[in-house]
């Protein structure tokens, strides 16, 4: 036993010498790699997928939705997550992809530009609404602003109109949230998200866990159902 | 919609439905529709971080209202935390009929002790 205890304890040391420094050195790097090093990659991967899939056509150029076995959707997911809660290089990045001639990229950056944490250019952007010829473009760039609380973005749009309905009312949610910015939770939960976890809702395994807040405030997760209730999940997308 | 949320607690279930938006979108599109938050009679969850739709597979799967926004999707968990059933959208308003998920509810609750008496029995060893 004390033999088999004293070769545990050897087996344990050389691990920690082996692991310990180089998962520091591993360590460092991710750390490094976070953020704008990760990104442009990321957004150069979603560029190429979302090509070979068509997907960055604009609607009517393609299907409206995707085929079931079509996972490129998950190279979007990676951006946005790589994108939360950076700082000004992340934001500098991404308003550089503003000016990209692919219009499935140009809609990408401006939805991540929401979620990020420096100071957003206000005026080129605003200017960029005014001039880009997607409306995707124009809806998600309005609401990167509204999301980085941005009062008053009609406003800076002065005589601007948007010519399509959806985009009119991203605008009016833009107003009803009153320069409110986006909950630093939403945030981190974007941040801290693990990619690999994309699609990993499999019948017969565990269902993905979650936590969500509710419209009336309350925070509901799959746990509070366990012994107690099945649980009818109905995704839907924001038109009841 | 009413009677199918009574019908589902005869079934001993709960339904939930997930929304990508923010609370100001997720409010103003029930405006749209002439609804106020307390006529919505279940638990309207938010998931503006997306990551809830992303591990279920459903996020930016479909272009509507110029956004890349979750594939219409119905997925069946049982009171083990297990995921029983399945049905992702291929149209707008590919969803199953409330008698399917019925059913499918049916089938779990007849299930539901052996299954208990088995897990607890694993998790015991």
């Amino acid at each position: 036993m004390a033999r088999y205890l004293r070769f545990v304890m050897a087996m344990t040391l050389s691990c920690l010498t082996v692991m310990g420094p180089s998962s520091v050195v591993q360590g460092q790097e991710l750390v490094e790699q976070d953020g704008p090093q990760k990104l442009g990659p990321l957004i150069a991967q979603f560029k190429d997928e979302w090509n070979r899939t068509g997907w960055n056509q604009p609607p009517g150029g393609r299907q409206y939705l995707r085929a079931l076995n079509d996972e490129s959707w998950k190279a979007r997911m990676a951006v946005l997550q790589a994108a939360a809660g950076g700082d000004q290089e992340t934001v500098r990045l991404l308003v550089g992809a503003l000016a990209d001639d692919d219009v499935g990229t140009r809609v990408l950056a401006a939805q991540a530009l929401g979620y990020t944490s420096g100071e957003l250019p206000i005026s080129p952007l605003i200017q960029q609404i005014q001039q880009d010829e997607s409306t995707a473009v124009q809806l998600y760039l309005i609401d990167a602003l509204a999301m980085q609380g941005v009062p008053d973005i009609a406003q800076r749009l002065g005589s601007w109109q948007p010519t399509n309905v959806d985009v009119r009312k991203h605008l009016n949610y833009a107003k009803e949230r009153n320069g409110a910015k986006i909950e630093t939770s939403i945030v981190e939960t974007l941040r801290n998200f693990d990619v690999s976890q994309c699609g990993t809702a499999v019948v017969g395994e565990p269902a993905p866990e979650f936590k969500l807040q509710a419209l009336n405030g309350e925070t509901i997760s799959l746990e509070d159902f366990r012994n107690k209730q099945a649980i009818v999940l109905v995704f839907i997308y924001g038109d009841t | 919609m009413r009677s199918s949320i009574e019908q589902l607690t005869e079934h001993d279930a709960v339904l939930l439905a997930v929304d990508p938006h923010e609370s100001w979108a997720a409010k103003a599109l029930l405006h749209e529709v002439g609804l106020k938050t307390d006529d919505v009679h279940f638990p309207l969850l938010l998931d503006p971080a997306l990551t809830t739709s992303a591990k279920y597979g459903v996020a930016f799967q479909m272009n509507i209202h110029v956004e890349e926004s979750n594939r219409p999707a119905t997925f069946i968990i049982d009171k083990l935390g297990v995921l029983r059933y399945a049905k992702l959208g291929e149209s707008f308003s590919d969803r199953p009929s409330v008698s399917e998920i019925a059913e499918v509810l049916t089938n779990l609750n007849s299930e539901w002790p052996s299954q208990f008496c088995r897990f607890y029995s694993s998790s015991k060893r």
